[in-house]
């Protein structure tokens, strides 16, 4: 599905990805775990196709679709999703137009006809409920006032309707109470499918008892520095970044 | 009520109109003296006109007039035209206003209207304009406002070549409250001048500015907002906030926001911002599948939004929102 060859990439002119390499195959969860300013959320902003984010060698394809050389726009319509660290407020952009919109923008982009308005609603209906999101959060802006917890689970739910193929969900834990990030960790859950593969980049292990990956990797210093099963996250919660980084 | 004269139209010198030099803009346009013709649908029982061509519209005590009363003045093409209008809004009394200002071609409109609203009164005053991108428009209105008065404004302007907005509201009454929205929106090289001075002369009453413009190409928009708190005008509230969206590296905002403050005990706040679309919303909108033109027109949307969700009126909002999808494309 994901296939990262040898990414560096800068910001600024300062090199923050140093020859990343990494594969995630279809169905597979594969978490990033690393200290503060290894370079996940610059990861992320690469894969997605940000402005400033300079990439300066190396490949990333989903489904063997060069994301590198698409606009993020059209990295949504390949099936790349971000679900961001910190969800961006956009005043004035109502939550249902902006769903509607991009739900569509979507669509359009892969030759499918736009989503009659009661069908748009129907659907979103039945997702909302499951991330238990009332009708008022919806007629509010786009995490406009809205509460930490509230703000990720709305992540989750434009994922949910956009059904994206390949997702990217930075640090969706932090922030969260243990209730907060049940809810939040069955939506993810509920996505899980054959044909959809996940990067769960976290700070903590927490998240990982809810979201059981395949493969747990080490970031550090804009590289993966090492890569191992579930029991890789304990290991780390237990010794600390320092003893494996180094 | 004086008349305004082309004559008196001020220099640059003026620290007042050091942003638009109108004589400049006029004396390039070769003009002849014409009687404004305003058209005016639901205002035909409460108007006179006096030797001096004022209008002069009375709303009488008490009365909750229904519809809103449709003010249209027409431009002609090498035309000057002068319109002075009084109108009087007596105590208790309630009352909608739609100006609209159209034409085609080059020509200069000047208006004054003196808004007097009694103890009391409440008057909603929304204007929307058409106009020609030739023309040049020069609208002064003073709004008196007397004990508890309530007066709601929002203005769409910038379609003229070159356009002067001013307002004047004077709060000689205690309790008194006023609210000023506006949108400019410019493009080509047109000029765009909000100015508003609001005079905080009685005490406990309130006022707010609202206020944005868009511009694109090589427009230029000017934005000066005055609080002007009396001594004796305690417990004033008073707000301001103008934010200016550059679509173009070659247009050019100014802002000049004012207070002045004699009274001690007020709760006074002025904000301005002035820069381009922002680069976060605009990467998440696109990270979620709209292309490049639709994140930007989402988003300017939502910005001119802000202030339109001011009117209450559907009706209302709903000719606005028309003119805004018209200028938008
Ligand atoms: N916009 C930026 N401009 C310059 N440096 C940045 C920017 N964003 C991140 N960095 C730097 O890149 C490095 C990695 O940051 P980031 O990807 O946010 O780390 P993480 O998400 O792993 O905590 C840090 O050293 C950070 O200071
Ligand atoms: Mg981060």
């Amino acid at each position: 599905m994901l296939k990262i060859k040898n990414l560096t990439a800068e910001i600024d002119g300062k090199q923050i990805i140093n020859g990343l390499d990494l594969e995630v195959k279809s169905g597979e969860v594969h978490a990033i775990m690393g200290p503060n300013g290894a370079g996940k959320s610059t990861l992320s902003y690469v894969l997605s196709g940000r402005d400033g984010y300079k990439v300066t060698g190396g490949t990333a394809e989903l489904d063997g679709v060069d994301l590198l050389a698409l606009d993020p726009n059209e990295r949504a319509a390949a099936g790349l999703f971000l679900a961001f660290q910190y969800p961006v407020e956009i005043p004035g952009v109502q939550m249902t137009n902006f769903l509607k919109t991009a739900l569509n923008s979507i669509r359009k982009s892969r030759g499918e006809s736009e989503l009659e308005a009661l069908d748009f609603l129907k659907m979103l209906k039945a997702k909302q409920k499951a991330l238990d999101i009332a009708d008022e959060m919806l007629k509010r802006a786009v995490n406009v006032g809205f509460s930490g917890g509230e703000k990720k689970r709305n992540e989750v739910l434009q994922m949910a309707m956009l059904e994206p193929k390949f997702c990217i969900l930075d640090e969706t834990d932090s922030g969260l109470d243990i209730d907060a990030l049940k809810i939040v960790a069955d939506g993810v859950n509920r996505l899980r499918a054959p044909d959809r593969s996940f990067l769960v980049i976290t700070h903590y292990q927490r998240l990982l008892d809810y979201i059981v990956p395949d493969v747990v990797h080490v970031l550090a210093k804009g590289k993966i520095v090492k890569s191992g099963g579930p029991e890789l996250a304990k290991e780390l919660e237990a010794k600390g970044y320092a003893e494996i980084v180094a | 009520m004086p008349k305004l004269l082309p004559k008196s139209l001020p220099d640059l010198d003026k620290e007042h109109w050091k942003y638009s030099n109108v004589n400049a803009v006029l004396a390039k346009l070769e003009l002849v003296d014409q009687k404004p013709l305003w058209e005016m649908t639901g205002a035909f029982e409460f108007m006179t006109v006096d030797q001096e061509d004022t209008i002069h519209l009375i709303i009488p005590k008490n009365r909750k007039v229904d519809k809103p009363i449709d003010l249209k003045l027409i431009g002609e093409d090498g035309k000057n035209l002068h319109t002075n209008v009084v109108i009087d809004v007596e105590e208790g009394a309630n009352v909608k206003f739609v100006e609209r200002q159209v034409g085609v071609g080059a020509y200069w409109k000047n208006i004054s209207i003196a808004l007097n609203i009694d103890a009391n009164a409440q008057v909603g005053y929304y204007r929307l304009c058409e106009e020609d991108p030739f023309c040049v428009v020069t609208e002064f209105m003073t709004v008196n406002m007397e004990r508890d008065a309530r007066f709601n404004a929002l203005v769409v302007n910038g379609c003229s070549g070159f356009g002067r907005n001013e307002f004047k509201v004077n709060l000689n009454g205690a309790g008194s409250e006023a609210d000023l929205a506006g949108l400019a929106l410019l493009r080509g090289k047109q000029h765009g001048d909000t100015t508003v001075c609001i005079d905080h002369i009685a005490p406990y009453c309130k006022s707010s500015q609202f206020f944005k413009t868009i511009l694109e190409d090589q427009s230029r928009g000017v934005y000066q907002g005055k609080i002007h708190v009396y001594k004796d005008a305690q417990k004033t509230d008073g707000y301001q906030l103008s934010n200016n969206l550059l679509l173009s590296p070659l247009a050019e905002m100014d802002v000049k926001p004012e207070l002045e403050i004699y009274a001690d005990d007020v709760k006074c706040s002025h904000g301005t911002t002035t820069g381009e679309l922002d680069e976060t919303p605009m990467f998440y909108l696109r990270s979620r599948g709209l292309n490049e033109e639709d994140a930007r027109h989402m988003l300017i949307e939502a910005f001119v939004g802000e202030v339109l969700d001011k009117v209450s009126d559907e009706q209302i909002r709903a000719l606005f929102d028309d003119r805004v999808k018209l200028w938008l494309k």
